[in-house]
């Protein structure tokens, strides 16, 4: 048996005696040295905290502090509360109540603020009303991210604008820490993190055409699309921004406009990718070492082809340690979305010409024979007949539907009739592709509808019906002995008003 | 802390242990002892507390396999190429099987490597390596499958 020859080969790996003494000195010794050195953390990680409460403190009592320490003598002696009133107006109220305002959402006691509304020139308003963007943009970069782009922001509109997102973030319980505020901009139809990192427009199976789909795929909410003249025509300002259920932090969101317009997005780019492996390229999607189980191909006719060949799909982890391909030309391919078993989605695209895939703005060489083992895996199709087997001598069918509620159909002959129609009929299915040996799955986008478990002389049948958009409905069968854990071993499709007439029809054999 | 008698007393147990998940990862001997050795001096530092021994052999081989990861993730390492090293005395049949098992990727080695060699479930393997059992199912079927392809046979059906 081969797994006998692995273990026999793993066990004449030992480890050698010689190596294991040294190993084992070298322990001990270490071990010895461990009080000297943690005594000398405890003693560093003492004076990091003396030093951080001083400034702490420094800070709290005059905000000023910092950005005049960076400047003159006589602004350090504004940083000890000496009032610089010579020849300056008074601070505004606005901007001192905007102060206030950002204190208080910090969680700083109120008579700091107060402190400052008293004793601030202009002068020292601007720079601590700079600071204070300054200090929400430790946060949230919009203010800044504004100021890059050239537009002018008066303190008091800063100022409101962040207050109005300190209030968001304490509806979400995070009251009482500073904003935690994720600030989005968009250039070129394309969403940009402050982290650099691009999002692309969904266009392909993430419909977001009814509020509860909208609401279905929302998850935590991390903050809104800020203002600008960058900003025209693409989401309006104080669109909300959401991660989408299901998905990996970051790797797609859900911008809803003020008008309650969804949109989903999706990780396209990252600006550090450059050296990504294919395997790290993906864990932006997914989990560590995850791997796909179904390929998504956005066909240009409007078709989608599902991929879900397990050797097929098993070949794609052989480049999982593959570096990018240098000066490869990219957006040729096929739009693609891979599917990850803990629910992640990637955005990618195929070039089964020129034999590669592109992933996170990197391209990749598919490994050697995949392109045409896919082209090939596309066109196939089969009938419902030949992927159930036909099933003879049914004996039971039992529908049970989204909401737990079942119809039986107990009488063979019904059952059987039933389970012709759904084989016979050429037309029921539609256009579908069966692809391989497994369903979709960690698709938090397709919605459930019901399952059919048929009884028959062979074994047993399990159907079942996801809704993929708002026409078609995928049909994952699973027969007898599939591996556990495995999904689905096919998979068709048929539209949802032929669910829905089936559905009908069977509840008239039940009756009988 | 731990004392010199519990020092020696992992290294005793595990070493081995450690040092062929470690080989099954890096595919050379002194990376991986490498690999151990880092895995040990972790132990050192941290001084968990373990229930029972499985879990302690359990943390360290976990605590190997994502050193293992972590240095095959720098930049170094994927530029470098390590000399070609067997394992000695095999014979040619093994050798066959372990470089098949070798040349796998990498996320299908470890999990072949801890259930065959370490008989370890497919529950344990998932929480050792803080991955699904789904993904771990699909893991280990698809690198069977990927066995069957270059040995020419099966390699075992899951227990």
């Amino acid at each position: 048996m081969n797994c006998d020859k692995y273990r026999s080969a793993m066990d004449k790996l030992e480890a050698e005696e010689e190596w294991k003494e040294k190993l084992a000195d070298a322990m001990k010794r270490r071990a010895g040295q461990q009080p000297q050195k943690a005594w000398r953390m405890q003693l560093a990680a003492g004076c990091a905290c003396v030093f951080v409460l001083l400034v702490a403190v420094l800070l709290w009592r005059n905000p000023v502090a910092l950005q005049t320490a960076e400047n003159t003598a006589a602004q350090a002696a504004g940083q000890a509360g000496e009032p610089e009133t010579a020849g300056q107006p008074v601070a505004s109220a606005e901007a001192a109540a905007a102060t206030a305002d950002v204190f208080a959402a910090e969680g700083a006691p109120e008579e700091a603020g107060s402190g400052a509304e008293t004793e601030e020139t202009e002068g020292q308003s601007e720079k601590q009303d700079t600071r204070m963007q300054e200090r929400i943009g430790e946060s949230a970069e919009e203010p800044q991210q504004t100021a890059d782009a050239g537009t002018v922001e008066s303190s008091g509109q800063a100022s409101s604008q962040t207050v109005e997102n300190s209030s968001v973030t304490e509806g979400n319980g995070q009251s009482g820490s500073a904003p935690n505020v994720f600030t989005v901009r968009v250039e070129d139809r394309e969403l940009v993190s402050e982290m650099g990192r691009v999002y692309r427009r969904d266009h392909r199976n993430l419909e977001l055409d009814t509020e509860e789909k909208q609401e279905l795929y929302r998850s935590k909410y991390v903050g809104e699309v800020g203002t600008g003249e960058e900003f025209a025509g693409n989401y309006p300002e104080g669109s909300k921004v959401y991660e989408i259920s299901g998905y990996k932090a970051g790797s797609g969101y859900i911008v809803v406009s003020p008008d309650g317009e969804s949109e989903a997005v999706e990780l396209v780019e990252v600006p550090e990718a450059e050296n990504y492996t294919f395997e790290q390229a993906a864990g932006c999607y997914t989990e560590e070492e995850d791997s796909v189980y179904t390929v998504c191909l956005y066909e240009e006719d409007g078709g989608v082809s599902v991929v879900n060949d397990l050797d097929l799909l098993a070949q794609l982890d052989s480049i999982s340690e593959a570096a990018p391909l240098e000066d490869a030309q990219v957006g040729n391919g096929v739009q693609a979305a891979l599917y990850f078993s803990d629910g992640g989605r990637a955005a990618a695209a195929f070039d089964l010409d020129d034999g590669t895939v592109e992933l996170l703005g990197n391209t990749y060489r598919l490994p050697e024979g995949f392109p045409q083992k896919m082209e090939k895996a596309k066109k196939e199709t089969k009938s419902f007949s030949e992927v159930t087997g036909s099933p003879s001598g049914v004996t039971m069918m039992r529908i049970t539907a989204s909401d737990g509620s079942s119809v039986e159909i107990k009488d063979p002959a019904a059952a059987q009739k039933a389970v012709d129609s759904l084989l016979k009929s050429p037309e029921w299915l539609g256009k579908y592709y069966v692809l391989g040996k497994t369903g979709f799955c960690g698709n938090s986008e397709f919605t459930e509808l019901g399952k059919i478990e048929i009884t028959h002389s062979g074994g047993k049948l399990e159907l079942t019906f996801t809704q993929i958009d708002s026409s078609m409905v995928s049909v994952f069968v699973r027969g007898d002995g599939a591996e556990e854990g495995a999904y689905s071993p096919y998979h068709g499709r048929i539209t949802a008003q032929e669910w829905t007439d089936f559905l009908t029809y069977a509840e008239g054999l039940s009756q009988r | 802390m731990h004392s010199a008698e519990d020092v020696q007393r992992v290294v005793d147990t595990y070493a081995s242990t450690l040092l062929r998940t470690a080989f099954s990862l890096m595919k050379n001997r002194s990376d991986a002892e490498d690999m151990v050795q880092e895995a040990l001096l972790k132990y050192m530092e941290k001084a968990p507390e373990f229930e029972t021994p499985q879990h302690e052999r359990a943390w360290l081989i976990r605590v190997t396999v994502n050193l293992c990861r972590n240095r095959q993730n720098t930049a170094w390492f994927r530029k470098t190429v390590p000399l070609d090293e067997s394992i000695p005395a095999l014979e040619s049949e093994e050798s066959h099987v372990l470089e098949a098992v070798l040349a796998l990727p990498k996320k299908y080695r470890t999990v072949i490597h801890l259930y065959y060699y370490e008989g370890y479930s497919v529950a344990d393997i998932a929480q050792i390596l803080g991955r699904k059992q789904n993904t771990i199912l699909s893991q280990m079927s698809r690198a069977r499958n990927l066995l069957k392809q270059s040995l020419k046979e099966e390699f075992d059906e899951l227990r």
